[in-house]
């Protein structure tokens, strides 16, 4: 074997190991744990409540670049690639943050729809109290009056149940509390007029 | 077999394996070209479509496990999707893809269905449920003022404030909170339920409506040749009779006390008490704040008796009197309110009454005088939806 020969084998060898090295892609490892880290994100916003089909979304794209990844790892190592993993990838991380963004809208939405809920409750019930302490009272009313009493009591016994619901950012459970709320002491409210309207204590 | 000029054979040069490995590799890239595009090039969509419509339908929770199975069959779809595309020799053909593709679609469909159907048919049954309890609700809280409701009326209120939010969270689809509400609305009416119940059922028990129409028939009968009047007082129709000469002469609406319906235990109890009594005063204009008045000889002996022995068995408080003072008495028109156990008639049904009726005229005050009334109706619904309930 002479010296030209040599060149040649070592070269053909030194092309060889470089196109394995070459051809081994690498595992997306870090896009990964970004797109899970966004998913983590999005769902430390509320996704799951106030955005689950976006949530969703990025959690079917995750799903289908782990399957890609899987496939690629079955795959001889000099055909291995991970290309379509990374876009499914960086797709999960757009969409993700796309379901954090709605999810921080929406519950800011419903926080202040369940605020604008409890404010008014409180207004209506004070409304209702003021307007009881003013009911015409005598023979014949008890009955009416203690029901009455009672709508408030209970009205007042669910607006305190309020606080730790809101805590836990339940507002949809805070709003249908207000509302309730609303419902007695209007009715109080509406009764105690009428009777007022009735005995001719009607305010002017 | 040799070639011409070389004199090795054809199998035994190079030339020919190379050429040989050529045509098959050039065979086999063309066989590949030919397979690899039947499959589509990427995963079809609707299905996956299909999957986040299911899932925003609200699947997890209402046929989860249907779910899992599709969900998992979409994923071995794209796996085998994914592993066939990848394949020189794909182990599926396009033709079994698409059926596999198609069948799914076709579950997938199906499930939406049933999902949709199923979340229908909850919301449905549950708002059933919520307006079921409303009317229950609503039975009760008309008992009010009729009925010794005091102390439970918060309750009923908080039954109230539950079915109210129940409404509001399924409006809102949250479904999920809707039974608990129930539950609690149902809880809070139960021992109250109860409570009416047994107070009720007097006014359907056959041997109690067999007596008030006796004591009806037994004070009216000696009237009949003495032309003299006769007081009837019916509770549960909220009626006043005025009878003469045994015929029925004239009839009245009435209010009685502020828990009218129930038979009178002890003063301050709000209830009209039942029996046979006889006119013992008579309140012209001045001699009443109601404007005119029949006094009654409540209580009676018979009623002393009775007071007594319930005072006996601790059913009505140490320091709790018999009660007096019942009257039939005047209200102004249009005024109608519940007395604290008296009865109340318009004044100007007094003017009529008060020049005809003497002293010492009778006044039977029953519950009912059909089995058929106001308050066995109410007791029939509340305690059948009492009863379904508990069953």
């Amino acid at each position: 074997m002479n010296a030209a020969s040599k060149i040649i084998r070592t070269g053909t060898l030194a092309i060889l190991c470089g196109s394995l090295v070459w051809g081994c892609a690498e595992k997306p490892a870090q896009v990964t744990d970004q797109a899970l880290q966004a998913i983590q994100v999005a769902k430390e916003a509320g996704a799951m409540e106030y955005a689950p089909e976006d949530l969703r979304l990025a959690e079917d794209e995750y799903q289908k670049a782990q399957e890609e990844i899987a496939t690629q790892d079955n795959t001889f190592a000099l055909m291995r690639n991970y290309d379509e993993a990374k876009t499914l990838l960086a797709k999960v991380v757009l969409d993700a943050e796309q379901a954090k963004t709605k999810a921080e809208t929406n519950k800011q939405q419903a926080k202040t729809d369940a605020e604008a809920a409890v404010i008014l409750a409180k207004s209506t019930l004070d409304d209702a109290k003021n307007l009881f302490a003013q009911a015409p009272k005598g023979k014949g009313t008890q009955a009416d009056l203690q029901a009455l009493q009672g709508d408030l009591q209970a009205a007042e016994t669910t607006l305190a149940e309020i606080e730790p619901i809101l805590a836990k950012e339940d507002f949809l459970g805070v709003k249908a509390k207000a509302e309730s709320v609303v419902e007695l002491a209007t009715r109080v409210h509406e009764q105690v007029a009428h009777a007022m309207q009735k005995s001719g204590k009607a305010k002017a | 077999m040799t070639e011409q000029g070389s004199g090795r054979p054809l199998a035994k040069r190079p030339s020919y394996w190379l050429a040989t490995g050529t045509l098959f590799l050039f065979l086999a890239f063309l066989f590949a070209w030919w397979r690899i595009p039947t499959f589509p090039p990427v995963f079809p969509t609707p299905i996956e479509q299909l999957d986040r419509q299911i899932h925003a339908a609200g699947v997890t929770n209402l046929l989860p496990q249907q779910y899992a199975v599709f969900h998992q069959q979409v994923s071995d779809l794209r796996h085998h999707w994914r592993l066939a595309a990848n394949q020189w020799w794909p182990s599926w053909t396009l033709q079994e893809f698409t059926e596999s593709y198609q069948q799914l679609m076709t579950s997938g469909a199906a499930l939406l269905t049933a999902t949709q159907h199923k979340k229908t048919t909850l919301h449905s049954h549950l708002k059933n449920l919520l307006d079921a309890e409303q009317a229950q609700l609503t039975r009760l809280r008309n008992l009010n003022g009729l009925f010794d409701l005091r102390g439970k009326r918060t309750a009923l209120s908080r039954a109230q404030s539950f079915l109210t939010q129940g409404a509001s969270l399924l409006t809102q689809a949250r479904v999920d909170q809707v039974p608990h509400l129930l539950q609690q609305a149902q809880n809070t009416m139960r021992p109250i339920e109860t409570l009416l119940i047994q107070q009720m059922s007097r006014y359907s028990d056959k041997h109690n409506i067999a007596k008030w129409n006796r004591w009806v028939t037994d004070t009216i009968e000696p009237t009949r040749r003495s032309g003299d009047l006769v007081m009837v007082v019916i509770k549960a129709s909220q009626e006043f009779r005025l009878y003469q000469k045994g015929l029925l002469r004239q009839s009245f609406s009435a209010d009685l006390g502020f828990s009218g319906l129930q038979d009178k235990l002890h003063e301050g109890d709000g209830a009209t008490p039942e029996g046979i009594f006889r006119i013992i005063q008579k309140k012209g204009k001045g001699e009443t704040k109601f404007y005119k008045a029949f006094m009654l000889d409540f209580p009676t002996t018979l009623h002393q008796r009775q007071f007594r022995a319930a005072k006996a068995q601790g059913l009505i408080p140490a320091h709790r009197g018999i009660g007096g003072f019942i009257e039939i008495h005047g209200q102004p028109s249009g005024q109608s309110d519940p007395t604290n156990g008296c009865v109340a008639l318009e004044n100007s049904i007094m003017d009529t009454l008060f020049p005809l009726v003497p002293l010492r005229t009778p006044v039977v005050i029953v519950g009912a005088l059909d089995p058929i009334n106001f308050v066995s109706r109410a007791l029939s619904l509340i305690q059948s939806h009492h009863a379904q309930r508990n069953a």
